[in-house]
């Protein structure tokens, strides 16, 4: 059964990386523009809890998007959503927010924390919280989506290997790490 | 391409000849000019994305009022959790983006021609844009003359009304009676009723004790998220709200204050009526809408009008049996204004229209700090010729948050900006 899925997998994603390179990157745009009603004009989010996705890094918001739809993260709006969309169109779409430009949280909250905090951070996130691989870009995200986030991890709502550390720190610990990143460029 | 000339203003528009003359002389003979009329949901929104598709198409929105007032959100406003100013925008963020925004009420079209008629003057366009909203069936009731529109506001369309209701509640003494009507279908935003009951109510808790809401609905049951509303009117609610099923309004009395069904009048210190609705006016005066209907048929494809070619409607106003088993809510105008918008440009190019895609997401309120949602994603289907719903994506959310009303809250910033800034 696995290996049947591992195949399936395989060609559905070969299939989407043909299709997208056939198509026009219009079709990214098309299918993208429904989603600023919440996330903002090109995913710049001017919200709170909504978060930042233009400029965000792409394997992160492919592994977003299909866990959305397969019912593997904490039910909001995305879980409908997501299902609204073949795999391939969720590769145009988060293709397009990749290419995005990234707009900086307008709600950073000044951190007094030490760089010591967020050392184990950067080995997945970069060392400015710039992403890199699937791990997202937090630097500049909103500092009250990121408490969230760290905070469902905490619960144990979302899981996503070393992400587990945080279920020993202290909801003011992560509130700090949250601003800390939040005022990061 | 034919060329306009100009904007044809009289005396009343001299103003606006002088500040926008230079403008469209300087742009030469062959700009594109798509006209958006209506300044809402849809039209801020296509009027937008057109300048985002194709900046060098230009583009021209004419609104009959000063300021955007939005709908999604005025509920909020009824009970003080917001206040009108939280909820009211100008156009500067569209001008700044070289969109003329003309102040005019639109009340006639020669399409042959390419112009619509203002009060104040005449527009040409290559291309029209439409999205007249709602306006409401007075006739359907007796005795809804100009006394009892004032004595029972329907603060429907976000404005004076909601401020009017506004302080009605507020006045409401403690142990007094709220009453209000849910329209029958099809009206614009489904959940609005039953989200400003669930307010309401919430509000009569905290600041009225004592005082009851009368809902007087023509549906056999809660219309839209109706699990949802029930849950948490019976978790919080029991002791306020009355809710009353297949009531169908025949008259009302302004002089007595009374509304009343076929079989029972009632009495109450606040009446809230919402009446049924159809298209706005517009749709009407341009010729949108067919004979003894009440709404605008489209093509799905592109929403243009299947009665007046190189007019695209969008919104409320659109008959949902040609454009699609869209509700009518402020987030699928936003959606049909950018479908609308990728058209024209697509056309006034000689190209295919893309193929649209549309979606809702609709939070609402069912306490001061908890909310429910629910979402949609609707598609062209290529076989049939139609667009469809998209079955798994469209459906409501588990039960009511916090977080889920946070994520109201943030809704209503994303989509402002995403249609004015």
């Amino acid at each position: 059964m696995l290996r049947v899925t591992i195949v399936f997998l395989m060609m559905s994603l070969a299939v989407g990386s043909v299709f997208a390179s056939a198509t026009e990157q219009g079709d990214g745009a098309r299918l993208s523009r429904t989603c600023a009603g919440c996330h903002g004009t090109d995913g710049a989010s001017p919200g709170k809890v909504i978060p930042i996705i233009g400029g965000q890094v792409e394997k992160y918001l492919q592994k977003t998007l299909g866990e959305f739809a397969a019912d593997k993260r904490p039910g909001d709006v995305m879980r409908n959503l997501a299902k609204g969309y073949s795999t391939v169109e969720q590769k145009q779409i988060t293709a397009y927010f990749m290419a995005r430009p990234w707009v900086n949280t307008s709600h950073a909250v000044a951190s007094t924390a030490e760089a010591s905090l967020v050392a184990s951070c950067k080995g997945c996130h970069g060392s400015q919280g710039e992403g890199k691989g699937s791990f997202p870009r937090i630097a500049g995200q909103h500092p009250d989506y990121l408490y969230l986030a760290l905070m469902e991890y905490k619960q144990g709502e979302r899981t996503s290997g070393l992400m587990k550390l945080v279920q020993k720190l202290d909801e003011t610990t992560l509130k700090q790490m949250a601003a800390y990143y939040s005022s990061l460029n | 391409m034919k060329r306009r000339d100009f904007i044809k203003y009289g005396a009343v528009g001299l103003g606006a000849v002088s500040l926008c003359a230079p403008n469209v002389f300087a742009a030469g003979h062959n700009r594109r000019r798509v006209v958006v009329v209506g300044g809402g949901y849809g039209g801020a929104t296509a009027a937008r994305y057109i300048k985002l598709i194709d900046s060098s198409v230009e583009v021209i929105l004419i609104e009959k009022n000063d300021q955007f007032i939005s709908c999604p959100i005025s509920n909020w406003v009824l009970v003080g959790m917001k206040r009108m100013s939280d909820i009211s925008f100008g156009y500067q963020g569209l001008a700044a983006r070289g969109i003329q925004v003309i102040k005019d009420e639109i009340i006639g079209i020669d399409a042959k021609a390419g112009y619509v008629q203002g009060r104040k003057g005449k527009v040409e366009y290559d291309r029209l844009i439409v999205s007249p909203g709602i306006d409401f069936r007075y006739d359907l009731i007796e005795g809804f003359d100009d006394a009892a529109r004032k004595m029972f506001p329907h603060a429907y369309k976000a404005g004076p009304q909601t401020v009017q209701l506004q302080q009605e509640l507020q006045a409401l003494q403690p142990g007094g009676t709220v009453l209000m009507t849910v329209p029958d279908n099809a009206y614009r935003c489904p959940p609005g009723p039953y989200e400003r009951a669930s307010l309401i109510a919430d509000y009569l808790q905290k600041n009225k004790k004592g005082s009851k809401l009368v809902i007087l609905d023509p549906h056999q049951k809660i219309a839209s998220k109706g699990k949802l509303f029930k849950a948490a009117w019976d978790a919080y609610y029991t002791d306020i709200i009355d809710y009353r099923t297949e009531e169908i309004i025949a008259s009302v009395d302004a002089k007595k204050k009374t509304i009343s069904t076929y079989e029972e009048e009632f009495k109450a210190d606040v009446i809230n009526f919402i009446p049924d609705q159809k298209a706005g006016k517009l749709a009407f005066d341009l010729g949108l809408i067919p004979e003894k209907k009440l709404w605008a048929p489209v093509k799905p494809l592109t929403l243009e009008s299947t009665l007046v070619p190189g007019v695209h409607v969008i919104g409320d106003a659109t008959d949902s049996l040609s454009s699609g088993p869209m509700p009518k809510s402020g987030f699928v105008a936003n959606s049909m204004g950018k479908v609308a918008a990728a058209a024209v440009v697509a056309e006034l190019s000689g190209k295919k229209a893309p193929l649209p895609s549309f979606a809702n997401t609709c939070y609402s309120m069912v306490s001061g700090t908890e909310a429910i949602f629910i979402t949609g994603v609707y598609k062209y289907d290529l076989a049939a010729g139609k667009n469809i719903k998209i079955k798994e994506a469209s459906i409501t959310s588990p039960g009511r948050s916090a977080y889920y009303g946070k994520c109201a809250d943030d809704w209503a910033t994303s989509i402002w900006s995403d249609m004015l800034s």
